[in-house]
């Protein structure tokens, strides 16, 4: 019943027209008698074919007792009706109609009598070879065959793949809106529809035949969708790419979710897994046409799964399936699809059918995203931990081997008291795990009890134990997010990068399943996390959380270092498997820069400059130390702040370069909430002491503490920072500009001054630009900077990217007073040592 | 003699069947939609979505009958399932006092999201059970009344009232169907459908032209 209905207004047809007409008493004893009226489809019979004999052949009789060949004919023929087929034995020969549809008349109030719409009549000796089903175009396939034999030429074809390539190299789809884009793609359709009637063979056809002119739009809309291939599904992602993601979490987390946890009976496996195959194919497909069908198959598995599971099937049981297959199948982007089928159909409208297999969906999706959902119990080791929770507390558990004899020790063998049934499941366990104590740490890392991990690990249990898909307990708490379990594993100094049977770290299944906060625990609190470990497929934790559209944690990880150039064993980048625009930006950002930093990482990371003063021999091309955690990130932001405000103290403290005698202190125990080790949690308490920055750490900018003392002319801090081997010649990132540079720029004479006081100032360094400082000085006419920076030696002729030397830059700029203290400069090339007190009396 | 068998209208109405869990809402759809002398020749496997035609006085009407689902857990999923439909079967149980209160709730959530444009039928069902009855048959109908709601009993069991009552519906249905197309072309608005203009480029006759004619 779901294939395409054959529809017809059967007052239209001749035979109907005729009974209706000449034998009334006909259909008055069909209304009395319950007969049923059986009308061959228009087309099928020839006027002169029916007499009076032919209609008796087909006014069926239902006699009151139920056998084999329940009907009769008016005529006393028999035949057969079984799932909406009329079988005819006549002559030995049996035949076979289809009932293509059931209309019931009412008339005159209360009278009626019902009508059965055949394929071909019945008891006629000559075939009928033509099917009624017209041509449907069902799948992409149907469409590129219907516009090559319509058209008796590949022009069309050709001409539509023209438009939509120059229409996707032209479109820039992915940042528009969700209207925007629907009046886009509609504006293509209706220009690769123009090319259809440029063609005259088509146009001739459309004219005559209206059927054939829908037929039409259909066929070059699927082909249009075709061309535009993923390019429109990666835009529809990006409208949708918050949904998606959310949607996606809780996907991933429901991995433990079974059939009775959504009510849905066992029997239904068999029909599950079938429709499951139909299903996983959907983004296989770039037309609308094949994922309604894609749809249509799977919805068609589970309605026909009455027969096997011997009950009706209701939307209870449709709602639950679909429910269950979208938590199980990898696809990362439903609502998306959803609104590509809903919102861009442009040609014609969906029959009810489609309408309600689209709306199934769309309430499957709701349904798993909803809270309804999130409040189904699922946590399955309850009793084992309540069990443990419960010897715990009563002491009872001081040498946890005596537990092993406890498990014997039930009510009787097969009681189900609530104390026997947890003391039987610990047994199973045990039995799973050979090693009882490891099991119930895993166990307990699982249901996220901090405390019973906690109690555990203190007892001496190995916190690395891995279980028989290789999992770790740091696995299990990563994966579920649970950040305390995280935080509290990292610190009992368990192996951050420990691998799983499929070479998944902690943090793979973090980024698998969304968890920001745990993937935050394992990068700040474990500086030996490798970021860009890959598993068995390949993938780094980057790849896994591109493709299931974590926007927030693909940007957590680039932060920390996440290289964008891994592949993965199908060949795969970041770029490939990224779903929306979002991510593919973000990725693009991080991908210049660490394309830019390729060299300075490998020269700092080899050697993590704890020391400044080891950097100081990298001599002047050497960049400020990048922050390597967000930690660090907002602590370098406080810091430039304060310098900015010129809060000496606060940038000594935050440097570190206080007296106050930090106490030592341990926390009663890691995951303690009480007020002393609350206060020694605040990141601005001592913590920050105790791990004070860097001098030479940067901004995002590449910017220095030092870029920004000399920036404000806080000369003080300044001072400060170069005795504390702050690196005079530091450079930013982009604009490679040192300290030096931007108190030229900003007109900082003392603290030019004390720059070049140091010893080590490069004075002709270039910046991006090629501009030295002297240049920035000229530029801005600043005539003394100029002469300090002259007196030490600055290059006048030394010439920017735009060929302009310092000098002619003055000259340019109308700073005649600098241009001749230059040029004169230049004539004292020789007798460097002259005196420039000398030479300012002259000018001013 | 059906009269006026000429006409041609055709309409599709989407139904959609409200109710809660276990007051019978799929028999009541299976029993109208199987074919009542012969339970054999058609199998009906299933009764999330099934189709109906009926033809009333010569308008062809192509019945949808979505099932909804009845679990509690799924009522926030409503609307996806009733909006555009033309009408609502609201079913109760007469044995069942709360399902009756439920029937009210989604009266006025129908009201409210969908207004007067659907028309609704509230059902008793289950009226073979009359000895356990706990909702009032009066205060049903004056209740239904209220809500301008028209108001049956069936029994699926016995096929009571089912045909009737879907009859009845599809009626009026047709009636404000045929009102509102009567209120459309008295203010020859239309719909505004997405139209795809042919533009008949006009080809320009190829004249033999050659320059050099007298050469």
């Amino acid at each position: 019943m779901w294939s395409h209905q054959y529809d017809e207004n059967l007052s239209a047809n001749p035979f109907f027209k005729e009974i209706n007409e000449n034998h009334s008493d006909i259909i008055e004893e069909s209304a009395i008698q319950n007969w049923v009226i059986c009308v061959p489809r228009i087309g099928t019979v020839e006027p002169e074919e029916i007499s009076s004999e032919v209609i008796l052949d087909h006014i069926l009789v239902c006699p009151k007792e139920l056998g084999e060949y329940p009907f009769f004919t008016l005529t006393k023929k028999r035949i057969c009706v079984e799932n909406k087929q009329i079988i005819t034995n006549s002559d030995n020969s049996k035949a076979i109609t289809d009932i293509l549809f059931e209309e019931t008349f009412y008339y005159n109030k209360s009278s009626k009598f019902i009508v059965w719409c055949i394929d071909r009549p019945l008891f006629f000796k000559h075939k009928f070879c033509d099917s009624h089903s017209s041509k449907n175009l069902i799948i992409l396939h149907d469409c590129i065959d219907f516009l090559w034999c319509e058209s008796l030429s590949h022009n069309i074809l050709d001409s539509i793949k023209n438009v939509v390539s120059t229409f996707k190299t032209n479109y820039q789809l992915e940042i528009e809106n969700l209207q925007t884009q629907k009046e886009i793609i509609g504006c293509l359709f209706s220009q690769c529809l123009q090319i259809c009637f440029k063609n005259d063979v088509l146009k001739e056809k459309c004219r005559l035949n209206e059927p054939f002119m829908e037929n039409l739009k259909v066929a070059v809309e699927t082909y249009m969708q075709y061309c535009l291939g993923k390019r429109l599904m990666f835009s529809i992602n990006t409208i949708s790419h918050h949904k998606d993601g959310h949607l996606n979490k809780i996907i991933r987390n429901s991995s433990h979710v079974q059939y009775k946890h959504l009510g849905i009976d066992s029997d239904f496996a068999d029909v599950i897994s079938s429709a499951k195959n139909e299903l996983k194919q959907i983004n296989t497909y770039w037309t609308i046409l094949d994922k309604v069908e894609c749809l249509k198959k799977t919805l068609k598995c589970i309605l026909e799964s009455g027969n096997v599971v011997k009950n009706c099937i209701t939307s209870d049981n449709v709602l639950q399936i679909l429910a269950f297959l979208i938590l199980k199948l990898n696809v990362n982007n439903w609502y998306a699809n959803l609104t590509y089928i809903k919102e861009f159909k442009l040609s014609t409208e969906n029959s009810d059918r489609i309408e309600y297999c689209i709306a199934s969906f769309e309430a499957a999706v709701e349904f798993v995203s909803s809270s309804e959902f999130w409040s189904i119990k699922t946590n399955t080791h309850e009793e084992v931990i309540d069990f443990l929770e419960k010897k715990i507390e009563s002491g009872e558990a001081k040498t946890l081997s005596v537990e092993k004899q406890s498990l014997k020790n039930l009510c009787h063998p097969l009681c189900s008291c609530s104390n026997c049934r947890s003391i039987s499941k610990c047994e199973i366990w045990s039995d799973c795990f050979g090693d009882l104590n490891e099991c119930f740490l895993i166990c307990a890392a699982n249901a996220g009890k901090c405390d019973v991990v906690e109690y555990l690990l203190n007892r001496g249990v190995n916190v690395d134990y891995s279980d028989c898909s290789g999992k770790t307990a740091l696995h299990y708490a990563a994966s579920k997010g649970l950040q305390n379990v995280v935080l509290l594993l990292v610190n009992k100094n368990c192996n951050v990068n420990q691998l799983d049977n499929e070479k998944n770290t902690p943090l793979h299944l973090a980024s698998l399943n969304g968890h920001e906060n745990c993937i935050k625990a394992l990068i700040y609190s474990s500086p030996e996390v490798d970021i860009n470990a890959t598993n068995s497929f390949g993938d780094s934790p980057l790849i896994l959380a591109t493709r299931w559209g974590y926007l927030d944690l693909v940007k957590i990880l680039l932060e920390n270092g996440a290289s964008v150039s891994i592949k993965n064993k199908r060949n795969q980048t970041v770029f490939d498997v990224s779903p929306n625009f979002y991510i593919t930006r973000t990725c693009e950002k991080y991908s210049a820069r660490q394309l830019k930093k390729i060299d300075r990482t490998t020269e700092s990371d080899s050697t993590y400059p704890t020391n400044a003063v080891a950097h100081l021999k990298d001599g002047c091309n050497s960049h400020g130390v990048r922050p390597k955690t967000t930690e660090e990130f907002k602590k370098i932001d406080l810091l430039l702040k304060s310098i900015e405000n010129n809060d000496l103290p606060l940038t000594c403290f935050y440097l570190g370069y206080t007296n106050t005698a930090t106490v030592e202190r341990g926390k009663c125990h890691p995951l303690c909430l009480c007020d002393q080790c609350m206060i020694a949690d605040r990141p601005d308490a001592d913590r920050i002491a105790n791990q004070s920055i860097n001098v030479n750490m940067c901004d995002a900018s590449g910017r220095t503490a030092l870029h920004v003392a000399a920036e404000f002319g806080r000369t003080d801090i300044l001072r400060l920072l170069l005795d504390n081997g702050a690196l005079p010649n530091a450079k930013t990132f982009r604009t490679l500009r040192t300290p030096l540079h931007v108190a030229c720029m900003e007109g900082r004479i003392r603290t030019v001054r004390e720059l070049l006081k140091c010893g080590d100032c490069a004075v002709d360094e270039q910046d991006a630009d090629g501009n030295t400082a002297l240049s920035y000085a000229c530029e801005k006419g600043d005539a003394k900077i100029a002469e300090v920076l002259l007196c030490n030696g600055a290059d006048c002729n030394r010439k920017n990217l735009a060929g302009k030397s310092a000098l002619s830059l003055s000259e340019e700029s109308m700073q005649y007073g600098i241009y001749r203290l230059l040029k004169n400069n230049v004539q004292n090339m020789m007798e460097r040592n002259v005196r420039v007190s000398s030479a300012e009396d002259d000018f001013f | 003699m059906a009269n006026s068998t000429n006409t041609n209208e055709s309409y599709n109405f989407k139904v959609v069947l409200l109710g809660e869990g276990c007051v019978g809402k799929t028999s009541l759809v299976i029993r109208y939609i199987e074919d009542k002398f012969n339970p054999k020749h058609i199998s009906t496997i299933q009764a999330s979505f099934l189709t109906k035609k009926i033809n009333l006085d010569g308008s062809r009407i192509n019945l949808s009958i979505w099932d909804t689902a009845g679990q509690e857990k799924f009522h926030a999923l409503g609307p996806i399932y009733y909006r555009s439909s033309n009408g609502a079967v609201l079913v109760y149980d007469i044995t069942d006092e709360d399902s009756f209160q439920k029937v009210k709730c989604w009266v006025k959530e129908l009201r409210k999201m969908l207004g007067t444009d659907i028309s609704l039928v509230i059902v008793g069902n289950k009226s073979d059970l009359e000895k356990d009855r706990h909702v009032d048959l009066d205060l049903a109908k004056t209740y239904a009344e209220k809500v301008k709601a028209m108001h049956f009993q069936t029994s699926a069991k016995l096929n009571e009232g089912v045909e009737e009552m879907f009859l009845a519906l599809a009626q009026k249905m047709l009636e404000e169907a045929k009102l509102k197309a009567a209120h459309e072309i008295s203010l020859t608005r239309r719909n505004s459908q997405r139209v795809v203009q042919v533009v008949d480029d006009e080809n320009v006759p190829n004249t033999n032209k050659s320059c050099c004619s007298n050469s």
